[in-house]
């Protein structure tokens, strides 16, 4: 009966960790505005309500305008301890990049020494899976470099520390577009032990390939364990299954791929788009994948264990001037898409048979009509775990 | 758009000027034609390195930007008439064709 309690019980947290589309939580959702300066819009999204709070005023700028969008991105971390949740955002105008500590209660603020400086080409950011490291990626054409950072913060709200730990140039890339870290497969439950991730896994548009290369003390390698070709990759994302997209910014066309548990990257199959593909997103289960394109539509794929993608459909939000580029799921598998240049964001709650309609459009609270740039969201629940379900049997 | 992007160009010169590793903003000029003759009000498509930009073309068929990147793509269309060029030069021409002018 003991180890029937235990198994029912585990199971049930295993299951609230993997999250749950059935759940939906209120989520905290912040984007950047792609403006000079450029604040973080930060909102809080309870279905079918999204609400924004004060912007997060920062010394960073984009090169954003009304006509343009800036490729700047916001990256969250969700921290397993209470208080040391964090927020990195991504300003090309200013070269460096602002860190955010979320506290317990959903207190934001930039954190000491914020922002740090990064160099020409700052655009995209990714965080180790333990939060542990930030790492900054430069699209500068003709070079492949990747800043550094690691970080450490104090449970409970305490000090977060930020340091340059240096600069790596990977091999056999050129202009550095996307970022993302693969979990450890090891790790027993996601997010409940540290995990700095196995390997750094970078898009090169001006290389035109994909690879990942090894972690060591946090610090990429120089060579990649192997690449996959994608003609003019852009933006690229990897679940915790190890599955992943690609987009391929000349062509109509998103790449499918998996990552092995020595980093090998393997093409899977295309799903095509109805844009040019920039950015996209994939859910923490690695069920769903949506990338944003050179244009007013997205589109949505769902994804098979064996990381192929399947097209779902597009959504086109009407407006011809907006720039529909970059999205971000929540672990409710709920999908937030930034209008830029629209100043709204919309929130749908799609499903592998369908994107739906949205749950919400909303313009936020950003003074012009440039935002929002880079998004991200997570849920608000400040626990480590959440127990959906206790049965004793 | 193109007074706002050059105006905007001047301070980001500055902006650039502190960053060891940046490369200059420089304007690009894009013209709009079909036949010979410039189209007005022509939606353009601007992909550069840094950034994607929107905009219709003025009454001589002109958009104007700014890029930090030494190669841009370009897309323009008006109604079913479509084009596309790319390079590295401050002034690049979009010959659309097809549909009715």
């Amino acid at each position: 009966m003991t180890s029937g309690i235990a198994r029912t019980a585990r199971l049930a947290l295993l299951a609230a960790l993997l999250g749950s589309a059935a759940s939906a939580q209120q989520a905290q959702v912040y984007a950047g505005s792609n403006d000079i300066p450029d604040p973080l819009i930060n909102a809080s999204f309870n279905s079918p309500t999204m609400t924004y709070g004060a912007e997060i005023a920062n010394t960073g700028s984009t090169t954003g305008l009304t006509t343009s969008l800036a490729f700047n991105q916001v990256r969250v971390y969700k921290s397993s301890a209470p208080g040391c949740s964090l927020v990195a955002q991504s300003h090309n105008n200013s070269n460096n990049v602002s860190i955010y500590l979320v506290t317990a209660t959903g207190v934001i603020s930039e954190v000491t020494g914020s922002p740090f400086a990064t160099g020409a080409g700052t655009q995209s950011l990714a965080w180790a899976p333990d939060g542990g490291a930030l790492y900054v990626p430069l699209a500068v054409a003709g070079a492949a470099n990747v800043v550094t950072f690691t970080v450490s913060c104090t449970a409970g709200g305490g000090a977060v520390t930020v340091t340059n730990a240096g600069t790596t140039a990977l091999t056999g890339f050129n202009l550095l577009r996307d970022a993302e870290v693969v979990i450890a497969p090891v790790a027993p439950i996601r997010g409940a032990v540290p995990n700095p991730g196995t390997h750094l896994c970078v898009t090169g548009t001006n290389s035109n390939n994909v690879g990942c290369f090894p972690l060591t003390a946090r610090i990429p390698g120089t060579t990649a364990v192997n690449t996959i070709a994608v003609t003019n990759v852009r933006g690229m994302r990897i679940a915790g299954n190890r599955c992943g997209v690609a987009g391929v910014g000349s062509g109509n066309t998103v790449q499918g791929f998996s990552v092995g548990v020595g980093g090998v990257i393997t093409a899977t199959n295309t799903g095509i788009t109805t844009t040019n593909p920039r950015y996209g997103a994939i859910t923490a289960d690695g069920t769903l994948a949506a990338f944003g394109g050179f244009g007013t539509q997205f589109t949505l794929f769902s994804v098979d264990p064996s990381c192929l993608l399947t097209l779902v459909g597009s959504n086109n939000n009407g407006i011809a001037t907006t720039l529909v580029e970059y999205m971000a799921f929540d672990a409710s598998n709920r999908l937030y898409v930034s209008d830029s240049l629209g100043n709204q964001i919309r929130v749908f709650a799609p499903t592998s048979g369908a994107i739906g309609a949205a749950l919400s459009t909303s313009t936020t609270n950003h003074g012009t009509i440039n935002a929002p740039g880079g998004i991200d969201a997570a849920l608000l629940s400040a626990l480590p775990v959440e127990l959906m379900e206790y049965s004793i049997d | 758009m193109r007074v706002r992007a050059v105006a905007l160009g001047c301070s980001m010169l500055l902006a650039f000027a502190l960053s060891v590793q940046a490369a200059a903003p420089r304007t690009v000029t894009v013209v709009v034609e079909q036949n010979g003759a410039p189209v007005a009000d022509a939606r353009v498509l601007i992909a550069a390195d840094e950034m994607d930009a929107v905009g219709r073309t003025d009454a001589q068929g002109r958009v104007t930007f700014t890029t930090t990147s030494a190669q841009v793509s370009v897309s323009a269309d008006k109604g079913t008439a479509k084009g596309s060029t790319s390079g590295t030069n401050a002034l690049l021409t979009v010959a659309l064709s097809g549909g009715a002018q």
